[in-house]
């Protein structure tokens, strides 16, 4: 466990030496401006086009740490070699992925926390300049709801970036797989929906999608910015079995990467 | 070594049943959404767009809809062709099939579509969406009568859409009013009037109140002078050649400004503007 949270508070300050808290904290200053100044230029629901900017931003903001920092820090040690130096020390591989995990997990966290914060700031100016345009349901427990199911999903695409990371050591190769995964995801739902739909379609091709929406994540289960947008009521079982999914998702990923790092050759 | 793979591949096959069960349960709470896309059945390019989108699907409705607005508001839209119309209702579309709960969509389309280039179905389709996805919201349903009423002539679909307006918690009483009035057979220039008078009423937004003032301003000069037909009619029994003969006979002092700068029609004595 200690070896776990030394790794996990190594690979967080290796992202701060990044300077990309910095970076966060400024594009979390620019949006929130850029979020009233657009919000005016729309004669209704105000607070929605505001929610809508601050979460797409938070989200947008959470993938550039994942794509731009987190996959660079995962294969640096594989492309460096520091690899061996980690694990020449008493540090087990499980822990090393587990450890590694955490550390960008807390980086993208905070990012969230950051940019979440300032997007709530946004809303809240955008909602005492127009008061007349909040939804009358609105609610900020919809609204952190949907940051944290945001934060969710990116979560799982930090587990999948360090399984190809695993698979492949090349940053260039994971960081592909994991922007194909995440289009995948996005897009898994609708996909699904429309061969529910269609009568007459090729078992094989079925199949086949069947497969792929088993494999990759249904990404828009963990989308909630509509409901926080028009304050929409969610219900909690739906809540808890979408984090649990996320979640045993995780775990599923988490796992297979140790069983990949177990088995891996590093000489 | 063997200890830790029987606890990695017991974890794991615990999180994997975890998961087909979590799977399961996330869909059955999701056939919400089923349900949702079933309703916009979408053009491949709207389905094209969607899958662009992702997750930022209301920022790209936002964008669209702000491109519709852009080209209404801008001196081109009186001279626009019908291809520039028929790209601004397909914009208002796929922004309505993208976030189906935008007001400023179904707003839009139903101040511009009917007035400006006659597109009833499509405009009515927004609404239809629209009224489904905010069942708090008695607007949509209300323009939906209004449209039945006065473009597409049906009174008594009118007065069903406005009964059912009517229903939303929080609607005016002046729905159920008009919708009565309606099936009774009420003057058609006037009644138009009064719901665009009753919208006006209960609008804060200010271009919307300009937009409806100028309509009301039109529809009353409509009145005026259809009324001055009417008895132009009685008097010399035949209709006149031009509106000007009605001021030319002194049966009006003068013609009503038209707040759009164009002139009134007559044909076969009916007043338009």
């Amino acid at each position: 466990m200690k070896q776990i949270w030394l790794l996990s508070k190594i690979t967080f300050k290796e992202g701060v030496r990044n300077r990309i808290l910095l970076g966060i904290l400024l594009v979390a200053v620019l949006f929130s401006a850029f979020n009233i100044v657009f919000t005016q230029m729309f004669a209704h629901d105000l607070s929605k086009v505001s929610v809508d900017l601050g979460l797409s931003t938070v989200s947008l903001s959470g993938l550039a740490v994942i794509f731009f920092m987190g996959i660079n820090l995962l294969s640096r040690d594989f492309e460096k070699r520091t690899i061996y130096m980690i694990l020449s020390r008493p540090i087990a591989r499980w822990q090393y992925v587990l450890g590694k995990f955490f550390g960008l997990t807390f980086m993208v966290g905070t990012s969230v926390a950051i940019l979440g914060f300032f997007s709530a700031a946004g809303v809240k100016a955008t909602m005492l300049i127009a008061p007349p345009y909040v939804p009358p349901n609105y609610s900020w427990l919809i609204f952190i709801l949907s940051i944290f199911f945001s934060y969710l999903s990116l979560i799982i695409l930090t587990a999948i970036a360090q399984l190809f990371t695993c698979l492949t050591t090349s940053s260039y190769i994971a960081l592909l797989i994991t922007a194909c995964t995440y289009f995948i995801g996005q897009n898994v739902e609708i996909v699904r929906n429309m061969f529910d739909d269609g009568k007459g379609v090729n078992e094989i091709y079925a199949g086949l999608i069947s497969v792929v929406t088993w494999v990759f994540p249904n990404l828009q289960a963990f989308d909630l910015k509509t409901a926080a947008g028009y304050g929409l009521p969610l219900e909690t079982g739906a809540l808890i079995w979408t984090a649990v999914y996320g979640l045993s998702y995780v775990v599923i990923v988490l796992a297979l990467t140790i069983l990949v790092f177990q088995r891996r050759e590093l000489s | 070594m063997k200890r830790k793979t029987i606890i990695l591949t017991s974890v794991l096959i615990v999180a994997i049943a975890l998961h087909v069960l979590a799977r399961f349960n996330t869909d059955n709470h999701r056939t919400d959404y089923v349900y949702r896309l079933h309703a916009s059945v979408l053009p491949f390019p709207t389905e094209m767009i969607k899958a662009l989108a992702g997750e930022f699907k209301g920022m790209v409705a936002n964008y669209l809809l702000l491109e519709a607005s852009a080209f209404i508001g801008s001196e081109q839209s009186p001279a626009a062709g019908a291809e520039e119309w028929d790209a601004v209702a397909r914009l208002m579309d796929q922004s309505s099939q993208l976030d189906p709960y935008f007001k400023s969509t179904y707003r839009l389309a139903q101040t511009t579509l009917p007035w400006e280039v006659q597109k009833f179905d499509e405009t009515l389709a927004i609404l239809e969406r629209s009224k489904e996805h905010r069942p708090w919201d008695w607007e949509p349903g209300f323009f939906i009568g209004f449209d039945y009423y006065y473009f597409l002539n049906d009174r008594l679909k009118a007065s069903e859409k406005l009964m059912e307006a009517y229903t939303v918690p929080g609607a005016p009483p002046f729905l159920i009013t008009l919708a009565s009035r309606l099936a009774s057979q009420a003057g058609h220039t006037r009644t138009a009037i009064e719901f665009l008078t009753a919208i006006y009423e209960k609008t804060d937004d200010e271009r919307l109140k300009k937009s409806l003032s100028d309509r009301i301003m039109a529809l009353e000069g409509v009145v005026l002078l259809q009324s001055a037909v009417d008895i132009f009619h009685s008097k010399y029994d035949r209709y006149p050649h031009t509106l000007d003969e009605l001021v030319e006979k002194s049966i009006l002092p003068d013609l009503p400004v038209h707040p759009y700068n164009r002139t009134y029609t007559l044909k076969d004595g009916r007043v338009d503007f």
